[in-house]
């Protein structure tokens, strides 16, 4: 009869606990995670996991360097729920970048290169308290797939060049190496590739 | 280091690719001037949109219960939380497979609509076990009662738990009857969610509790508005 009556809970608990996590807002996780739950954490997995999964395994081609990595961000993230603050930014653009960063880091590591990475979520840390990002809704409104043809529309040799700096963890310095271009013309196609996505992202998010 | 050299160096600093002899001085610059901190900004979407344009795949098989090992081992043993296991296929093995399926679901709505009958009656006779077990339970000569305190409301509570700390029901009253209630046990390992339940018309509600481990091992239990952090009662196990 006890295993009728755990079936029975469990069959009960299962069907009402996944429906109410999964209707809880990103603030709501954070402080069910401050309050130790960890289906809480399980939810966070649910709805970024794969996307984060993704963006590391872009970086570190490899899947078992790409779970330590997704891994560590969230065990990070159970143990310090106060280093995200909502304010600046939500809770999936903080994974993402938060992820990305270990990834470069992984992967300078282990080409033995010590130059910690510094963009994305550290660079929100120069902003004054209170501050708001006037375009933070832009991409959130995109679907990946406007992004993906946001970044064809742009020459080859600079997506070439952001791809090797963004995804490969590469200076600028490194990149002409590797592509037998100058610093200069590096810079130069960073620079144009760059303002050219940020009009481009710009002007389909405000027209959506 | 005036605006202009700065402004230049931007998209490449957005993008990490300043080599370290560049990076300070330029840090240096931003954290003091409000235009150039404005111009960084702007890069924003262009790296969000960096990171939602991968191609995405699936997490690895088995990836939350290696999380939840490492963050606490005791919660793999109590996560009620299935794990979704997602394996990709290729083309030929997902047809295969949806063929299979409709086969073998074809076969399951024969098998389902013979054994309809026979399960509702068995359904009802679980749920008449459920509720002499609990019966049983409360009015056994051992049993311990708790009285748990209201969180300023008129909701009254009342804990009974076995004598050997395993398992107890409780019963609650004075609730809002189109609400939904989580019960939350609270140990030194964390929380963890014992049952979600909605009261009847009456306002009354019972709730088995028979977590992993036994209720002794927690030294709280609330319970709380579904959806909220709002407790309407709590007590000391």
């Amino acid at each position: 009869m006890k295993r009728e009556l755990r079936k029975l809970i469990d069959n009960e608990d299962s069907a009402n606990q996944s429906n109410s996590y999964s209707d809880h807002d990103d603030e709501y996780l954070l402080y069910l995670i401050k309050e130790r739950d960890h289906q809480a954490l399980a939810e966070v997995v649910n709805r970024y996991g794969r996307l984060a999964y993704s963006l590391a395994l872009r970086i570190l081609g490899d899947q078992g360097w790409a779970e330590e990595v997704l891994q560590d961000v969230l065990v990070k993230l159970w143990q310090k729920p106060d280093m995200y603050d909502p304010k600046r930014g939500d809770l999936r653009r903080w994974l993402l970048s938060v992820t990305h960063n270990a990834a470069i880091d992984n992967l300078r590591g282990r080409h033995g290169s010590e130059q910690k990475y510094e963009v994305g979520f550290e660079k929100f840390d120069i902003l004054p308290d209170g501050y708001e990002d006037p375009s933070e809704d832009v991409v959130r409104k995109l679907q990946a797939e406007e992004v993906r043809g946001a970044l064809a529309l742009i020459p080859s040799e600079q997506k070439e060049v952001i791809e090797l700096a963004y995804y490969g963890g590469m200076t600028i310095s490194q990149i002409a190496k590797l592509t037998g271009a100058s610093t200069g013309t590096v810079k130069t196609r960073m620079r144009l590739g760059m303002m050219k996505l940020r009009q481009i992202l710009t002007s389909s998010g405000a027209s959506e | 280091m005036n605006c202009e050299v700065v402004e230049d160096k931007i998209p490449a600093l957005a993008l990490g690719a300043l080599d370290d002899s560049e990076l300070e001085e330029i840090k240096a610059h931003i954290l003091a001037c409000n235009k150039c901190k404005s111009e960084l900004l702007s890069y924003t979407p262009v790296l969000d949109a960096l990171n939602l344009s991968v191609d995405e795949f699936d997490l690895p098989t088995g990836f939350n219960r290696r999380l939840m090992k490492r963050i606490n081992p005791q919660a793999v043993k109590n996560s009620r939380q299935g794990e979704t296991v997602q394996v990709q296929q290729s083309n030929f093995t997902s047809k295969l497979v949806v063929a299979w399926g409709v086969a073998i679901v074809l076969l399951f709505v024969a098998i389902l609509l013979g054994a309809r009958a026979w399960t509702l009656e068995k359904s009802l006779a679980e749920q008449h076990n459920y509720d002499e077990h609990m019966v049983a339970l409360m009015t056994s000569d051992n049993v311990q009662t708790l009285d748990l305190r209201a969180q300023g409301t008129n909701v009254r509570a009342k804990l009974y738990l076995s004598q050997d700390g395993r398992e107890g029901v409780l019963m609650v009253s004075n609730l809002t009857p189109d609400s939904t209630y989580e019960v939350w046990l609270v140990g030194s390992d964390g929380r963890v969610m014992a049952a979600t339940f909605t009261p009847l018309s009456n306002g009354t509600a019972r709730v088995y509790l028979d977590p992993e481990g036994g209720l002794s091992k927690y030294q709280r239990i609330d319970i709380v508005v579904q959806g909220s952090s709002r407790q309407v009662i709590t007590g000391d196990l």
